[in-house]
């Protein structure tokens, strides 16, 4: 059974008299463990895709399974819900919250899950996410004594503290610098490796797609082409493999 | 709730100078319900112990039968007309036990009323002097009594003082019961001691007007001495609220009954004033006094009373606070006060005490509101620059209530904050209302903890707003804006 399927979405963005359809019908199914690669030019319809994908909004017509049910038709607290507990966002922007230690903002989905955990567990589990990451010494940080590459895995570790099947990354490099960019990209491949989850990106960058196993063009709202490909190895990287939680 | 207290104090020490303005705000609303409902309950405090005052809770006795031809205070006939004639004294004092047997005192009552169709003719003169036992009857035969004293007033010369300039002062004996009886305040130094009352000591009480006759020119009277029937009088304290309207050029001093006996040379009361324990027993405190002391004096039925019983003492009444026409009215019309009368002017005093609380508190509903307003503000202020986190939040699992408690946490720990500091500023405020403008105030906890639960309610009621707003944001625009 696949993660997510697609069948025949489409949205449609109504201004005034004109009607933007931002997607035409997408189709499309992904496998638990696959890492999909979303490029396209500017307004193609990826971060739309996106959030009908993460249950941000809903679709205009067609039907999204997520891990076989269909919640193309829920209500808002449903999908709120459904979000916390199967999937986990990063951002091109980080969004983490200002003035609050990294464990504490990977905290933040564990606030919202009931039942709600004791705190004492809480922090345990925020605090093995942010290990997973790499960043267990940087606990007590707050987000502008990071840097930016280790802001996005701080959002990375939020993302997975609820364990979610699903990560839906949208241009999470879109603010770094390549040598950063890459130990971004090399988490989310190790999270893909070691622990199956199943991750969207969606990306400008042809050398940032070529992460995935899978890469999916769209362009004015529909498929263009879906080709699987072979992951760019982290060893021919053009900067030396360096164990995960050195990378710092 | 605890994460969400959490998060509201970071999101306001996030926000810090808006908050605090906020919270000055809030306080001052606070502030003003706990300074009103001090000053409100304070004067109803207040008009409560004017009527106290007012009503016929005292009632005056006085040797002699001067009062016109007419209807007496206690509704009973008197055709005595003006000062009794000369004549035999037939005094019964001092022999006691006349009293002893209440149930015989009872059957003579009866007896009395039986024959109250009497017609008074005769009068004894002169009257019989008010002295110990008709103190001793007061205290202990009288039901209802809650205080007696005995007052003797006279002119008298003093002997030679250098720094005095007057040569007749007026000495008031009271007794330790009468200044709380008669509303003296004390200005300055002490009021004379019970043990002091007891020995007849040389100790005084002035006024401000009368040290300023006694001693012209001299910052405090304390502790100036006055020789006076070849004794040295000490002043101890100055008093106020002495009803000194009619009083002449002679200064007026204020001592032990004593010590007034042995300067004015006689030993006999002027006056015995009774407090009785509430207005509703007044009358028939009065009737009863009247009786006991006929029975006392032993006056045939045939013979008028030598004393008078007259339960007015509107004098009494401070015209602080009070409507001055209605002082006028309840002054003017003393001999015609009845119950009914006292009861309807302690209505329209409450009634007017109501009103003046009522205005002070539509004033801190207002402050309150504008408090409100406030926070309204500065929490839509916030909704809308937290934009963000807000869309940040419901993509990690927050639903519409989440978000909701959180702003309205937030808005209503503003809202108490700012109740706290209220409360003190209020504390404050009532302290300086009461020792600097003296003031009457009385801070009542319920009222504390209601101003603190008002706050903490005007925080949620106008935080509801701005909190759904956040609520209902969608998810997908939230995370899109800047
Ligand atoms: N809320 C909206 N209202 C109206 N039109 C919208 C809205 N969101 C997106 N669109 C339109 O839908 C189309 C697809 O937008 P979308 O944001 O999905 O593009 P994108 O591929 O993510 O582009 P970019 O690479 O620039 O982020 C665009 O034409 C855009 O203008
Ligand atoms: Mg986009």
């Amino acid at each position: 059974m696949p993660v997510i399927s697609l069948e025949a979405i489409t949205k449609v963005y109504k201004l005034g008299d004109n009607q933007v359809d931002a997607l035409r019908g997408v189709s499309l199914d992904i496998d638990a463990g696959e890492f999909v690669s979303i490029v396209g030019p500017s307004g193609s319809g990826k971060s739309t895709m996106m959030h009908i994908l993460g249950c941000l909004d809903r679709p205009t017509d067609g039907h999204y399974l997520l891990n076989g049910k269909d919640v193309s038709a829920l209500s808002r607290d449903a999908l709120a819900e459904i979000r916390n507990r199967q999937i986990g966002f990063v951002f091109q922007g980080f969004n983490l919250l200002p003035r609050t230690t990294a464990l504490e903002n990977v905290e933040v989905p564990l606030l919202y899950s009931r039942p709600i955990l004791p705190a004492a567990e809480r922090r345990a589990r925020a605090m093995a996410a942010l290990e997973m990451v790499g960043l267990g010494n940087r606990a007590d940080h707050h987000p502008n004594q990071l840097s930016g590459g280790q802001q996005q895995r701080v959002a990375i570790a939020r993302a997975l503290v609820n364990q979610p099947s699903l990560i839906l990354a949208d241009e999470p490099t879109g603010n770094l610098d390549t040598k950063t960019s890459i130990d971004v990209m090399r988490t989310l491949q190790e999270l893909r490796e070691k622990q199956g989850i199943t991750i969207v990106l969606i990306t400008h960058e042809a050398d940032i797609a070529a992460y995935g196993t899978r890469i999916i063009a769209v362009r004015d709202g529909l498929i263009l082409s879906d080709k699987a490909n072979a992951p760019r190895p982290a060893l021919e990287d053009e900067v030396a493999p360096v164990p995960m939680a050195a990378v710092n | 709730m605890g994460i969400n207290l959490r998060m509201a104090m970071r999101a306001l020490m996030q926000n810090r100078l808006q908050a605090i303005l906020t919270l000055l705000g809030m306080s001052v609303g606070v502030a003003m319900v706990v300074i009103v409902s001090g000053l409100g309950r304070g004067a109803q405090l207040k008009i409560e112990s004017q009527i106290e005052a007012a009503g016929p809770t005292r009632i005056t006795i006085r040797s002699g039968n001067f009062v016109p031809a007419g209807v007496n205070s206690s509704g009973r006939q008197d055709s005595s007309g003006g000062e009794q004639a000369e004549g035999q004294v037939v005094s019964v004092m001092g022999d006691g036990g006349q009293l002893a047997d209440i149930g015989k005192d009872a059957a003579a009552m009866d007896a009395r009323r039986r024959a109250a169709a009497v017609r008074q003719t005769e009068y004894r003169n002169p009257p019989t002097p008010l002295g110990a036992a008709e103190m001793d009857m007061l205290r202990h035969r009288v039901a209802d009594v809650k205080a007696v004293a005995a007052g003797m007033a006279g002119n008298a010369s003093l002997d030679d003082n250098a720094d005095i300039p007057v040569r007749v002062v007026r000495v008031n004996g009271f007794q330790p019961a009468w200044p709380e009886m008669s509303g003296w305040k004390l200005l300055a130094g002490r009021m004379i001691s019970a043990d002091e009352h007891a020995g007849g000591a040389p100790v005084m009480l002035v006024t401000r007007k009368s040290a300023g006759q006694l001693w012209p020119g001299q910052a405090s009277p304390l502790d100036k001495v006055m020789a006076i029937g070849g004794r040295q009088v000490r002043v101890v304290g100055v008093i106020g609220g002495v009803d000194d309207s009619d009083s002449s050029v002679v200064p007026p001093v204020y001592v032990p009954v004593g010590l007034a006996q042995r300067v004015l040379g006689r030993k006999n009361y002027d006056t015995i004033t009774v407090r009785t324990v509430s207005v509703g027993v007044t009358s028939q405190v009065a009737a009863d006094i009247q009786q006991k002391l006929r029975d006392l004096h032993r006056l045939p039925d045939n013979m008028a009373d030598d004393f008078r019983v007259t339960s007015q003492s509107v004098s009494a009444m401070p015209s602080m606070g009070a409507d001055p026409h209605l002082v006028r009215a309840v002054h003017s019309n003393v001999t015609g006060f009845e119950q009914a009368s006292w009861q309807q002017m302690a209505k329209s005093l409450r009634a007017a005490g109501r009103t003046f609380t009522l205005l002070l508190a539509g004033a801190a509903a207002v402050s309150l509101l504008v408090g409100g307003i406030g926070v309204m503000n500065i929490m839509l202020v916030s909704v809308t620059a937290r934009t963000r986190e807000i869309g940040l939040r419901m993509a990690l699992g927050a639903r519409a209530g989440d978000v909701m408690i959180q702003f309205l946490v937030e808005a209503m720990t503003l809202a108490a904050l700012g109740g706290l500091i209220g409360l003190f500023l209020g504390w404050i405020g009532l302290l300086v209302t009461e020792y600097g403008l003296h003031w009457a105030t009385a801070a009542s906890p319920i009222m504390l903890v209601a101003a603190l639960v008002m706050a903490a309610a005007t925080g949620i009621v106008f935080g509801i707003a701005p909190a759904r707003r956040a609520a209902v944001l969608d998810p997908v625009i939230a995370l899109r804006s800047e």
